[in-house]
């Protein structure tokens, strides 16, 4: 526990600490087990491969992967879900499924594939945290890893251009979110008065969908509508982020 | 609900309906929901396109992927979670997310991309119920098709190739399945008594890869262990499609054939019993019309569904 545990992330904005939903969930399972990170925000002047972003690095490891990072500190006993019962540990692993596969490619669609909101909000933010020339090709890349994505997981028969599943991925969105503000309920967090890391994955994956100013919001003014999932965020943001805001 | 439904969906072997997964999954669902389908197997003269298999065809309607046929039959009044509460049916969805995040690839790779197994098994099957030749493409591309969606999924850095993602896709399905055997507990079904739309899924991911013989094994064998995944799906099969099987395999024939046998002699036992008491009888106008004994097989209300199919 004396090495220095830090983390190399992308920035915040919008009042949030990251505007990527995978460095937000690592940040904020920090906070929740108390683990000591030493965040690094990624800028033009960074050196390393942007590629598996969010790294976690100490004396002798680099993890990356939010899901590696989450494992490695809990190993390091920083633990968020140590009151949990089995159950409610099984719960969590499907709810994060049910968060990739349902909400994931409409929120990746709405940062990277939208061309409204990328050309006008998620690429020049990129673009100005990447030194150039890679700043021309990286944030692309992004966008084309993305679409991929969409379109393998989502686009089977008879589903085979983009245009005709982007209305399943939003429906599929929206219903993943009524359920989450159903399974929420009027709890403080998922599964009681502590946050643990099923809490530390819906906030990393719902408050940059909330927070960020885009051009075409159609899923964020779904999400505005269930209040208990902006209470959520804001408890969070209020509660855990606030004081590190102060430089951002 | 007077138009008939007909699914067509690649057929069975090895004791299952179908060994395919998707199929199986709303044969199940059907099955618990007391929707009436027609099943049509695809054997090497179906003309139809394969892609899409399952597919529901009704008068007016043609409807693929699982989760849409599923959603068709609710609409239709086949409602297989009725009586689950609103947490339940949102469970319900994250544990179905979960067997597709975690246990597909690996039912995947174990079917389509294991070299034994793809070579030995699954192609052979399936290009026998694909016509020529189709059936020297189809297999293959069904096969590439299985390895991008691993791939596409689940070969994020550091990931590169499909040997660093057969260790980790292994990995989670064990855990998965793992986790399952835990949700499941003692209880008979996923949420109580009845079985619901998680059931059906859960028997459909499973079954294949339980009762499918392949030369590599390593999932199989760790199913194996979980006894009550095992006994959840052995309790499906009789429960809900032996008497259907018997059209398919000469075991299936002769369980039929037995259970006949039975009834027969059971049937003809009483009906000597009854001609003893041939006085009581004439006199007694009120007497109830004679039952039919039945076989204490099935829950009950399946009994008399299952003696209507076991005539022709």
């Amino acid at each position: 526990m004396a090495a220095p545990l830090e983390l190399s992330c992308w920035g915040g904005g919008w009042g949030l600490p990251s505007v990527h939903s995978e460095s937000l969930v690592v940040m904020a399972y920090a906070k929740f087990s108390g683990a000591p990170l030493k965040v690094n925000v990624i800028d033009n002047t960074w050196r390393g491969s942007r590629g598996d972003v969010p790294i976690l690095t100490t004396e002798d490891n680099i993890v990356s992967q939010p899901a590696k990072i989450l494992s490695f500190l809990r190993k390091q006993k920083y633990n968020a879900d140590y009151e949990l019962s089995a159950k409610q540990g099984a719960d969590t692993l499907a709810y994060i499924a049910l968060l990739e596969e349902k909400l994931l490619p409409a929120v990746l669609h709405t940062f990277w594939v939208e061309s409204d909101n990328y050309f006008t909000v998620t690429k020049p933010w990129f673009a100005s945290r990447i030194p150039f020339p890679l700043s021309l090709i990286l944030p692309g890349r992004m966008s084309k890893g993305a679409r991929n994505r969409i379109l393998v997981t989502r686009g089977q028969p008879p589903f085979y251009h983009l245009r005709e599943v982007e209305a399943q991925i939003y429906r599929d969105a929206k219903e993943c979110l009524n359920l989450l503000s159903n399974r929420l309920g009027t709890s403080q967090f998922f599964f009681g008065d502590t946050p643990s890391t099923l809490d530390a994955y819906v906030f990393g994956f719902l408050a940059p969908l909330y927070k960020v100013r885009f051009p075409k919001v159609q899923l964020q003014e779904h999400l505005k509508q269930l209040s208990n999932l902006c209470r959520f965020c804001d408890d969070i943001l209020n509660s855990y982020f606030r004081l590190s805001l102060g430089d951002g | 609900m007077a138009a008939p439904l007909e699914l067509s969906c690649w057929g069975g072997g090895w004791g299952l309906p179908s060994v395919h997964s998707e199929s199986l999954v709303v044969m199940a669902y059907a099955k618990f929901s007391g929707a009436p389908l027609k099943v049509n197997v695809i054997d090497n003269t179906w003309r139809g396109s394969r892609g899409d298999v399952p597919i529901l065809t009704t008068e007016d309607n043609i409807v693929s992927q699982p989760a849409k046929i599923l959603s068709f039959l609710r609409k239709q009044k086949y409602n297989a979670d009725y009586e689950l509460s609103a947490k339940q049916g949102a469970d319900t969805l994250a544990y179905i997310a979960l067997l597709e995040e975690k246990l597909l690839p690996a039912v995947l790779h174990t079917f389509w991309v294991e070299s034994d197994n793809y070579f030995t098994v699954t192609k052979p099957w399936f290009a026998s119920r694909i016509p020529f030749p189709l059936s020297l493409i189809l297999p293959g591309r069904m096969s590439k098709g299985a390895r991008n969606r691993i791939l596409v999924t689940r070969g994020q850095p550091p990931f590169y190739h499909l040997r660093e993602v057969e260790a980790q896709i292994y990995r989670d399905a064990k855990e998965c399945l793992n986790l399952l055997s835990n949700r499941l507990g003692t209880s008979q079904f996923f949420f109580g008594d009845t079985p619901s739309t998680l059931d059906a899924y859960v028997f459909g991911f499973l079954a294949p890869l339980y009762k499918v013989r392949f030369p590599k094994v390593q999932l199989q064998e760790h199913l194996k262990q979980l006894s009550n995944l095992c006994r959840f799906c052995d309790d499906i099969l009789n429960s809900y499609f032996r008497l259907s099987l018997g059209g398919t395999s000469p075991a299936g024939q002769e369980t039929v054939d037995a259970n006949l046998q039975k009834l027969t002699q059971l049937v003809n036992k009483e009906s000597n019993l009854i001609e003893k008491m041939d006085d009581n009888l004439r006199q007694s106008p009120q007497l109830p019309p004679r039952k039919l004994p039945t076989l204490k097989l099935t829950p009950a209300e399946e009994e008399n569904n299952s003696l209507q199919r076991l005539s022709p």
